[in-house]
This record gives structure tokens, C-alpha cells and sequence, in this order.
């Protein structure tokens, strides 16, 4: 018995220290060396990058695809609440990049945060909200007919 | 006392001889620096997360370290014999609490190149990196004294861990309860409950009221191990 | 029952009274050392006699990213108010993570903090000990200020919520339990009434005539509160307004080519806040986009003090002749200029004293606060920089009769750390791996010798 409850504290310790390295942050930017990307790569990784709504679609100028690719975000909420709090259960826009092989990378748009200085996104398949600039979206969502007001 | 402290020495030999002393030691040296690493990344040179941190690390080590201390004894045999010599209740419980003690004092001192390093690299502030070591000690004895209460009440050192790690649950459960209540019953449930006592430790200060608790609470969990050893005999 | 059992029964109750008796005893007291650095957590004796004065629930909301370390300091400091007075309870909501709380609250900055008590709220600027203070000093009052605010001369209105309005200031009246009375001074009658806290005249377009004038300082003159907003792109002249008050309003616009913003030098920004006026608490620095100048009375009157509150840099200039051309010559005003002042008048009157039985001698005291720019409080500029902090200062500078003046709060230290890949490499290889390591090696020496005494012995 005194060795199994040293593996006891042994595993025990283990455990804890795995569920400290494998639980994310919520709601953190990480390190500073750490940005978060939504979308990496460069924009020479991309073949097309456009972006649309239901009614509307519009290539993204390649002048503008240095702000889209890699696509940063300030935050990142692992554990976000529900979709429609962020606007994420109907995007008003959807960010698709196709890559060289074909394959595409679908990012939805939200609502504008509460100081409307930041969009709320999601990469299609993937539950983490990011919190992104909407500076660079500004003109690209004018493009497809939405209008985001500047900042409050 | 002397016999007390007698008690105390045999089991902090015993406990480090073995391997279980010396991995609770580096696992929870181990534990913290991981720990670190994760609660800096608000690129601030503050520790008030990390200490956050080890407190709840603290109820584990106190389930682990205190599982031993009466069950694994009367496994062995040797409770007994202890029990039936002229040692009375009290001595028994201090000074298994003074043994258990000096593990936990050698696993946060072990802790200490923490703030030793974020103060190379940084400028922390020293008050709150007091207080929160003063904290881990008082709240660590509070939770060891629990431990052995539930420890001297069972054979099994599984199920005193478990229990202990239960008796710490509802203690947190009391101030989550808390919250959804009001009047005096969420001032009382928001007092049982050792979360709203680290706070203070956390900011910087020492609160006459925090330390009243984890004294309480040590004082409480010594006269429980002297009844239930009472209760046994 | 055994005797035995009776008396560990006595025992155990005598023990339970004396647990609970002391601890009863350490929570009534809530006696602490605060051993950090600025001891930001031991909260003012004013603070402790505000708080005795709640006698309901106070809910307070701050609205901070989650991730700062602003955040766990305002959970600090907010336990701290919790703990001085359990009717007071808080929560940090991340008006990111949660942007349905923040849209219920109407928040639209971080650092937002909103108190709601019997049913009135109020909005502290900042987490800080004097904000927060102050905000529950003001809703434990009880009953709502008026404040009256001019119209009649082309002023923006409160309710515009375009670019050129005043609809966040607006909000900042309601969100402080401030009622809004509108005051046309050219129709009628031209008297200030008397309930209102303060007067204010958001940049009039249109001159005001001499009644209106007359109506104005004689209200100013009798302990009245003015807040002038003042531009030289109407053809208002605030003069009559502001020299009774030791300020003469230049006209002009204010050219800063060093300190701007955006490439116009007449978008000024102002980082000389010479004034330790109350006005000017935490505030760091301020835009005045098409500012005039202002200048302060060599000859002030007794009991007169004039503040400058704001102004330019020394390579700043009151430019009399904009159309023209932005540049300096001898018709101009050279810099540093005044933008903003704060007037102070006390005198004693011998009689009027209402506060004590018998009446006796009084205090009239008159206050002014000038800026010559209208467009730094517009909803386009407010939450540049620090406006918003300069106005709602100024508007409890203005409305209030006491302030908290001493605190022992302060603005924490700076102690970034960035955690970089080295510094985390680190942190790792010696407390993951060097210490435990060191403890597993002296332990298994102890252990080997242990063993080997034992053999000896044996």
C-alpha cells in the first residue's frame, strides 16, 4: 500500500500538471510572443481570398490581402458562451480563403464588439471566438454591402 | 510537547525515507514552476495567479500527504501500539499535525526559486509575495489538520484522500452556494468558505479574519482527530 | 451518558462557542496590514465613513478585460469595499467575453464601472479607490441633481446622436443620477433658476444678449456653477461671461504644428496640465480640435483663483487670421496658450447661514470652468484620450460639495514582464527540472545512507 499511494500522489501530480499544460487560457492573448492567428499563412499561401454574404460576393484586392493572411486576432475565448451572444449564429459575412491545393478555409463574422473596435470571428468547424480588428474589415464588408460603424 | 514532537520527527523520517515524501516534494516543486509559466502570461511580473493556483494545489497535497499519517499506520499495525501507550490523544494529534507540517513547509519552501526568479527578471512587488507564503503556510495547516481528522477515521488511506479532498469540496461548495443566496446565510456560507479568506493573501494583506479561519480551521480539525481517536479506543 | 462522554460533550461545545466566538470577533473588527507596495488596499478613512453610510444592497459592475491585471486589482479592491460593508457586492465582467451585459449597461469603454443603489445608478470612471468612492458618496445622497443646460443659441443637442452631438454627454448625465433641465434664456423671463446645480452652455453659435448675460452672472454670483464651452467658429462672443471670472476668451484658433493630431495642427493635442485642480485628476492628456485661446487675468479680485487647466505646447500659437494662412506673424498670440481654465470665487456674506439654527455669516462660492473648444465633448471626440475623464471631473468639480480629497490609492507601479520563449525555457528547466531534480538527488542520498546505517547496525 505505501507504494500505490506513491503512485497515487505520483499520478495525481502527473494529472494535475497535464491539465495545467492542457487547459487553454479563456479569454487571454497569450504571452507576448504568442499573437493568435485565426487564418496563417502568407498571403502568397492563398489563391483567392473572398469575401460574401447571402446576397453578395467579392474578391479581396490583392493590396488588401496583407491584412487578411496571416489574420490576427487580439483575443481568444476557448470557451465562448452561446454563438448568438457574438453574432456568430447568423454571420452577417463569411471570409473564404482557397488555398494552392484547392482546399478552403471558411471564416464567419459576427457582430461588432461592445467598443465596435473588434469583430467577433469563427473559423468554420472550430468552437474558439476570436476577437479580431475591424479596421481592415471596414472597407472589405462596404464592398458586400455592409456597413460597420466606426468606433464608439 | 516533547512527546509530540517525537511523533512528528519519526513520521517526518519515515515520510522521507520513502520515496512518497521526496516525490510529493518534487512533484509539487515540479507543479508550481508549471504552474508559472502559465499564470506570467499576462506578461506582468505579479504572482497573485500563481498563488491562486497553489492553494488549490495545496488541498491536494494536504489529501495526499495526511492519507498516510493514521491510515497507513493502522494498516501496519503500529496505530495500536500507539494509541495504547502513554501518550495521550492530544500529543498524538499535534504531533502527527507538526510531522505533516514539516512536509508541507518542505514542499513550499521548495516553491521559493518561484519569486526568486520572477524577481530576477522583473520588478514584483515584495508584499504580496509575503503575504501569499504566509497564506500557503496558514491555509496549508488548516487543510492538514482536516485531513488528519478524516484520515484518523478510516483504515483505508484511498478513502481518507478522497474524504479529505470531500470535506475540502464543500467547504468551496459553501461559497459558491453563496452567491445565489442573500441575508445571513450568504454571509455564513460566504464565511465557511476558504476562498473568500485567500483573497486577502492574494492582494497583499494580512486580514485579522482570514487568519482567525485557518486557525479556526486547525483547531477544529486537532480536536476532531483527539474525538475520533477518543471515539476508537 | 458516562462521565467521560459528558465531558467531552462539554468540551466540544465550549470549543465550538470559542471558534465561533473569535472568529464573530476578527469579522466585526476587519482589522488588516497591507503590506503592498502603494497600499492601495487599505482603503481611506473617508472611504470606511462613505461605506457606513450604505444601508441596502450597492451592486457595483466593472467593466474590464479579464485577461489585465487591472481586473484581479479591481476584484481586490472591490473585496476590500465588501468586506468594510457586506451590503456592497461586485462583479468584473469582460464586456468582450459577455457583450450582452455590456450592451444592458449601455457600456461603450473599458474601464467602465457602473453602481446601481435603491434603484438610482451612477458611472465611476475607474476602478480606483477616489472613483469609486465618490460614486457611492454620490448615490448614498439620495434624491437626483439638476443640471440645466442652455439652449436658444444654436448649441448641439443632448439627444443628436450624430458625430457633432452631445448625446454621450447625454449619457453621462443619466448614468450619474443627474437630472436634465433645458433652459432658454431668450424667451420670457431671463432668470437662471435657482435648483440648478450647475449651468451649462454647450457651444452657443448664436451671441447672447444683455439680459441673458445679466441673468447668467447673477446666477453665476450667487454660489452658481458654470460650465462655458466656448469656440471662436461662432459669432457668440463669450467675453461678457468669462471676464467677470478673471478669463478673457482670445478668439482665434490655437495652431500647434509639435503636438497634433493627424497631420492638423490645429486638431491639438494638449499634454501640459499645469493644475492640480481636481479637474484635472487622471487625466493625461486632452484633443481640442479648432481651439481658440484663453487668457487669465493679471489682476484677479480677492478670493478670485484662477487655474489653468490645459495648455498648448511652446511652439503653439493663437492664430487671429485662419483664413488666410496657418502660419505665425506678428498679428498672432504666441504659444504656450490656455484652453481650458477653472474659476474659483469665495467671499463671506454676513448673513444667510441656513445650515446651523441661529443663521450667521456664509461661504458663496462660485465656480466657473471655461474651455475654448466645443468639440472635444462632441460624440465624435469625447473618448479621444482623456476627455471624457476631463468632463466628467469637471461636471463633480462643479456639482458637488464635497469631494474626497485624500486617499491613500495610487496608480499601481508599471511591472510589465514580457514572458518570452527564454524566460518561459527558463522558468521550466529550473523548477521543473533543476529543483525537483536537486530534491529527488539529496533524497536518495539520504535514502542510500539510511540504508546503509541500518546495515551497520544490523
Amino acid at each position: 500500500m505505501r507504494s500505490a499511494s506513491t503512485l497515487v500522489a505520483a499520478a495525481l501530480a502527473v494529472g494535475l500538471s497535464v491539465a495545467a499544460c492542457g487547459g487553454g487560457s479563456s479569454g487571454s492573448s497569450g504571452s507576448s510572443t504568442d499573437v493568435p492567428e485565426v487564418v496563417s499563412g502568407q498571403p502568397s499561401t492563398w489563391t483567392d481570398v473572398t469575401v460574401s454574404t447571402p446576397t453578395a460576393s467579392t474578391d479581396v484586392p490583392a493590396s488588401a490581402r496583407k491584412d487578411l493572411a496571416p489574420l490576427l486576432a487580439t483575443r481568444v475565448f476557448d470557451h465562448p458562451e452561446a454563438l448568438s451572444v457574438y453574432g456568430l449564429d447568423h454571420p452577417q459575412a463569411t471570409l473564404t480563403y482557397k488555398g494552392r491545393t484547392g482546399a478552403t478555409v471558411a471564416v464567419d463574422i459576427g457582430q461588432p464588439n461592445f467598443d465596435r473596435h473588434f469583430l467577433y470571428m469563427q473559423r468554420r468547424g472550430s468552437p474558439v471566438v476570436y476577437l479580431v480588428p475591424a479596421d481592415a474589415f471596414r472597407p472589405l464588408l462596404a464592398m458586400v454591402g455592409i456597413d460597420i460603424a466606426p468606433p464608439a | 510537547m516533547r512527546q509530540a514532537v517525537t511523533i512528528a520527527a519519526r513520521d517526518l523520517r519515515a515520510t522521507y525515507v520513502s520515496a512518497f515524501g521526496i516525490g510529493c516534494t518534487a512533484a509539487f516543486a515540479a507543479l508550481a514552476g508549471v504552474l508559472l509559466v502559465f499564470d506570467l502570461r499576462g506578461d506582468q511580473a505579479r504572482l497573485d495567479l500563481w498563488f491562486s493556483s497553489l492553494f488549490v494545489a495545496l488541498g491536494l497535497l494536504a489529501a495526499l500527504v495526511t492519507q498516510r499519517a493514521f491510515a497507513e499506520e493502522e494498516r501496519s499495525g503500529t496505530l495500536e501500539i500507539l494509541l495504547t501507550s502513554p501518550v495521550r490523544f492530544w500529543q498524538v494529534a499535534v504531533g502527527k499535525l507538526f510531522g505533516v507540517t514539516g512536509v508541507l513547509l518542505a514542499a513550499i519552501a521548495a516553491t521559493i526559486v518561484c519569486p526568486l526568479l520572477v524577481a530576477s527578471m522583473g520588478n514584483p512587488d515584495s508584499g504580496p509575495i509575503i503575504t501569499g507564503y504566509i497564506g500557503l503556510v496558514l491555509v496549508g495547516i488548516g487543510f492538514l489538520s482536516l485531513g488528519l481528522a478524516v484520515s484518523a477515521s478510516t483504515p483505508n488511506p484511498l478513502v481518507a484522500a478522497a474524504g479529505t479532498a470531500g470535506v475540502l469540496v464543500a467547504l468551496w461548495l459553501a461559497g459558491v452556494l453563496a452567491g445565489g443566496l442573500g441575508g445571513r446565510l450568504h454571509v455564513v456560507l460566504e464565511y465557511l468558505s476558504p476562498t473568500s479568506h485567500v483573497t486577502g493573501f492574494l492582494r497583499g494583506t494580512l486580514a485579522v479574519t482570514d487568519i482567525a479561519y485557518f486557525l479556526s480551521m486547525t483547531v477544529v480539525g486537532i480536536a476532531a482527530v483527539i474525538a475520533v481517536l477518543g471515539w476508537r479506543r | 451518558m458516562s462521565r467521560r462522554a459528558r465531558r467531552a460533550l462539554i468540551a466540544g461545545v465550549m470549543l465550538v462557542v470559542v471558534v465561533v466566538a473569535g472568529n464573530l470577533l476578527a469579522y466585526g473588527h476587519n482589522a488588516q496590514a497591507d503590506l503592498s507596495a502603494t497600499h492601495r488596499f487599505s482603503l481611506a478613512p473617508q472611504t470606511k465613513g462613505v461605506l457606513d453610510e450604505v444601508k441596502a444592497p450597492l451592486k457595483v459592475t466593472a467593466f474590464l478585460n479579464n485577461a489585465g491585471a487591472t481586473a484581479r486589482d479591481a476584484r481586490f479592491l472591490l473585496a476590500r469595499y465588501h468586506e468594510l460593508n457586506r451590503h456592497i457586492s461586485f462583479s468584473v465582467v469582460d464586456p468582450d467575453a459577455d457583450p450582452t451585459a455590456a450592451r444592458r449597461y449601455g457600456i461603450s469603454q473599458y474601464s467602465t464601472v457602473v453602481l446601481t443603489y435603491e434603484g438610482r445608478r451612477v458611472e465611476a470612471p475607474s476602478v480606483d479607490e477616489l472613483d469609486i468612492s465618490t460614486a457611492i458618496l454620490r448615490l448614498v445622497r439620495g434624491g437626483a441633481k439638476t443640471v440645466c443646460v442652455l439652449t436658444g443659441h444654436g448649441e448641439p443637442a443632448l439627444d443628436d446622436t450624430t458625430g457633432t452631438g452631445l448625446s454621450k454627454i447625454g449619457d453621462i448625465f443619466k448614468h450619474n443620477a443627474y437630472d436634465v433641465r433645458t433652459v432658454d434664456l431668450t424667451v420670457g423671463q431671463a432668470v437662471v433658476p435657482t435648483d440648478c446645480a450647475a449651468l451649462f452652455d454647450f457651444g452657443p453659435r448664436d451671441p447672447f444678449g444683455p439680459q441673458e448675460v445679466q441673468a447668467i452672472n447673477a446666477y453665476a454670483k450667487a454660489a452658481g456653477r458654470v460650465m462655458l464651452v466656448a469656440s471662436s467658429l461662432t459669432t457668440a462672443d463669450p467675453n461678457p461671461l468669462t471676464q467677470p471670472w478673471g478669463v478673457q476668451f482670445l478668439g482665434g484658433l490655437v495652431v500647434d504644428p509639435q503636438r497634433s493630431d493627424s497631420g492638423d495642427p490645429t486638431n491639438v493635442v494638449i499634454e501640459d496640465l499645469p493644475s492640480t485642480s481636481p479637474v484635472v485628476d487622471g487625466v493625461n492628456r486632452l484633443q481640442f480640435p479648432a481651439s481658440a485661446g484663453l487668457a487669465v487675468s493679471r489682476d484677479l479680485r480677492e478670493g478670485l483663483t484662477v487655474e489653468r487647466l490645459a495648455a498648448t505646447s511652446g511652439a503653439s500659437w493663437v492664430e487671429s487670421d485662419p483664413d488666410v494662412a496657418l502660419q505665425f506673424d506678428q498679428n498672432d498670440i504666441p504659444g504656450p496658450v490656455v484652453v481650458a481654465t477653472a474659476s474659483d470665487d469665495s467671499h463671506v456674506e454676513t448673513s444667510g447661514e441656513q445650515r446651523v439654527p441661529g443663521g450667521g455669516a456664509r461661504i458663496v462660492r462660485s465656480r466657473v470652468l471655461i474651455t475654448a473648444s466645443d468639440t472635444w465633448l462632441t460624440n465624435d471626440f469625447l473618448d479621444r484620450l482623456s476627455n471624457r475623464r476631463f468632463f466628467v471631473n469637471g461636471l463633480a468639480w462643479l456639482t458637488q460639495d464635497e469631494q474626497l480629497l485624500a486617499t491613500t490609492a495610487q496608480v499601481s507601479t508599471d511591472r510589465s514582464l514580457p514572458l518570452t520563449a527564454e524566460r518561459q525555457a527558463r522558468i521550466l528547466v529550473l523548477t521543473v527540472g533543476l529543483v525537483p531534480g536537486l530534491i529527488i538527488g539529496a533524497g536518495l542520498l539520504a535514502h542510500y545512507g539510511f540504508r546503509r546505517r541500518r546495515r551497520r547496525s544490523s
